[in-house]
């Protein structure tokens, strides 16, 4: 993909969803609503969500979507008519597709922390009436669980059908059906782990460095003048590289210069696939906060599922909740083997679960990108969790 | 698969016929009931034998075919596990002997292919699968974690048969594992008087195109059985589909099924 080309005014996108409404839910009040793992406790809590689908009437219908680090709850559908891109999972979300609205409920929110219209570093601090910044709350994977549980009470939703995320989202999606699987009846884990990797956890480090390094970040108060803009966009870039693959980078660019047929040997020589970061960080900056950068990147790093239970097999023990955990070759921020350490730990325990490795060469990013190779294992994931549901209901009304 | 056989599946579509190419890269794919349909999605009317099976998945094209010689011995092998067993199944497919064994028999069951196809069939009908290479061993597996470990007509094409026939007698209380029986009359009939390879119905392929890299007799499979210290506990003895008297099997079983005992040993 060439940067000039993408820079270029896009057509308005189109989706069978139409135009969808982000809506907002909020509890709390100043200093409570929500204990974090931290011990702390934090309010008021805004969530923006969007929903697609219908809920049923026996209400069994729902599968909430849980979105990955820079995502959002615009999971499918337009926001405008002018809008140049649908959402983040246009293509598994909509009707006749895997998350097909036209038999299910389907959910996503903002996670909290973020910075797309749930409470995050960048929303008003009551007491001051300024942004938080930095005195925002350290917040972990299960805190932003424990905020999509405040949202399903609210929406009225006792038992999900299922929770399906990729990477931070896969992360949420064990936090469910681990501390939460009685609510949750089958998990969809995409290209995640039970705990983040020293390697993520290190470029992690490096990408907050990347910001804290930015003389503008100001100790995460810049929200009156200019953001960090450099610092994140540095952050991204890092992110990127490991969200792609040696072999996508080399599919991709190889290395072919930007702008000019052969090396002209001054400061003005361009890779491809350094204009490609360029761009991918400047395109970035516009559309993420820096501070949420920091705090969800943490909250990735905290992960760890083995040592909140124990051990993992400790963790998946009184799971209830059916498993399909999907991996990518090629991925090597969330390598095979971390799915299947998930895997062989749920079978030991006699757990429901499946497993596939997708033979890709995209990297982490397969898992946004091999849509059509995930749509048909997740459709019939859902469908035989969707059977097992009523049968379930019918059982229990006879 | 490479990023320009995603979707095509032009070098497999339609391809039923034995002589179709085998998958590359496939340890255990190439078992005659799976190789012809392996990675194919080209268009084409999946002809599936289970209503509750793959033709329910949107864009699947998978070509799944009836095979006869594919379920031999499924009847024998369902009549030997009781109720309520806990069973895995390795190099499973579709996954329509899980899925009889839950239905007949009450089974609690997981399958091991390598396929993707494979795992989307077995998704569908319900039943958990993992995809994966036998030839990777079951390590990851407790020992006696199982009632039953099956390995139907896939000791052949594995490359390490001993390895594996070891772990899934660690691993399983009880083992099932079927072979095409090569000193098969018919087979012997082809390679002594025609002077060629036997290619028949349960051994479908061509000397270059075969996955089949184990294959054994039945007295060259007792013969490791003494080796290993092992002696099946029931012998079924299969031509044509039909349960023979195990008499001059050696020669007249195109199919060999045996029931053997864990090893126990952790």
């Amino acid at each position: 993909m060439a940067p000039d080309r993408t820079r270029q005014d896009k057509p308005p996108a189109t989706s069978p969803l139409g135009i969808v409404e982000p809506q907002s839910f909020s509890f709390g009040a100043p200093g409570s609503g929500l204990v974090l793992d931290s011990g702390k406790e934090f309010g008021p809590v805004t969530v923006r969500y969007e929903t697609y689908g219908t809920l049923d009437a026996e209400r069994s219908n729902a599968i909430l979507l849980l979105h990955a680090f820079s995502g959002d709850a615009h999971a499918a559908g337009l926001h405008s008519s002018t809008d140049t891109h649908p959402g983040w999972w246009e293509p598994m979300v909509g009707p006749g597709r895997a998350f097909d609205t036209n038999k299910y409920f389907v959910i996503c929110s903002n996670t909290l922390g973020g910075c797309h219209g749930t409470t995050g570093p960048s929303s008003i601090d009551p007491n001051t009436g300024k942004p938080y910044g930095m005195s925002f709350p350290v917040v972990t994977i299960h805190d932003m669980v424990k905020v999509q549980v405040k949202l399903l009470d609210h929406l009225g939703i006792d038992r999900l059908l299922a929770v399906a995320g990729g990477s931070m989202g896969g992360m949420q999606a064990l936090e469910w059906a681990t501390t939460y699987s009685h609510r949750v009846r089958s998990a969809v884990v995409l290209a995640s782990s039970a705990r983040m990797s020293a390697q993520g956890i290190a470029f992690n480090a490096v990408g907050r460095n990347a910001i804290t390094g930015d003389p503008r970040w100001n100790n995460g108060d810049y929200y009156e003048g200019e953001p960090p803009a450099r610092g994140l966009a540095i952050a991204r870039m890092v992110g990127h590289i490991t969200y792609l693959s040696d072999e996508s980078m080399g599919m991709k660019f190889g290395r072919r210069l930007q702008e000019r047929d052969s090396f002209e040997f001054d400061m003005e020589d361009q890779f491809a696939v350094e204009s490609y970061l360029e761009y991918k960080g400047g395109t970035f900056v516009d559309r993420f906060d820096a501070n949420s950068y920091i705090y969800i990147s943490r909250a990735i790093d905290y992960f760890d599922l083995a040592d909140k239970y124990g051990s993992l097999d400790a963790a998946f023990a009184e799971t209830t909740t059916k498993f399909l955990i999907v991996s990518f070759t090629s991925d090597w921020l969330y390598p095979p083997y971390h799915s299947k350490e998930i895997v062989y730990s749920l079978m030991k325990n006699g757990k429901d679960v499946s497993y596939t490795e997708i033979s890709s060469p995209y990297g982490h990013d397969a898992f946004l990108l091999e849509s059509h190779r995930q749509e048909g294992i997740v459709d019939a994931f859902l469908e035989t969790a969707f059977q097992q549901a009523r049968e379930g209901q019918n059982g229990a009304r006879r | 698969m490479t990023p320009g056989q995603r979707g095509g599946g032009a070098n497999h579509g339609g391809a039923a016929s034995p002589g179709a190419e085998s998958p590359a890269g496939g340890a255990f794919t190439g078992k005659p009931d799976s190789t012809p349909h392996s990675t194919s999605t080209a268009a084409g009317k999946p002809d599936l034998a289970s209503p509750d099976g793959c033709s329910d998945i949107r864009g699947a094209g998978s070509q799944m075919q009836p095979d006869p010689v594919r379920r031999f011995s499924y009847d024998e092998i369902v009549g030997v596990v009781p109720r309520g067993s806990t069973v895995l199944d390795l190099g499973c497919g579709d996954g329509e002997l899980l899925a009889r064994l839950r239905d007949e028999r009450g089974a609690h069951g997981r399958g091991v292919d390598i396929e993707e196809d494979m795992i989307r069939c077995c998704i569908a009908r319900g039943i958990s699968v993992f995809q994966g290479d036998l030839d990777e061993g079951l390590k990851d597996y407790p020992s006696q974690s199982y009632d039953f470990v099956i390995l139907n007509k896939t000791l052949q094409v594995v490359h390490k048969p001993v390895l594996l026939l070891q772990e899934m007698l660690r691993v399983g209380r009880r083992v099932i594992v079927s072979f095409p029986n090569f000193a098969f009359i018919l087979n012997r009939i082809q390679l002594a008087l025609m002077g060629r390879m036997p290619v028949t119905r349960t051994l479908p392929y061509e000397w270059y195109n075969t996955p089949n890299i184990h294959l054994c007799t039945r007295k060259d499979f007792l013969r490791l059985g003494r080796r290993l210290g092992f002696t099946p506990r029931e012998e079924i003895c299969l031509t044509r589909g039909v349960r023979i008297p195990p008499i001059a099997a050696n020669l007249l079983a195109e199919e060999i099924c045996y029931v053997l005992d864990g090893s126990g040993q952790a």
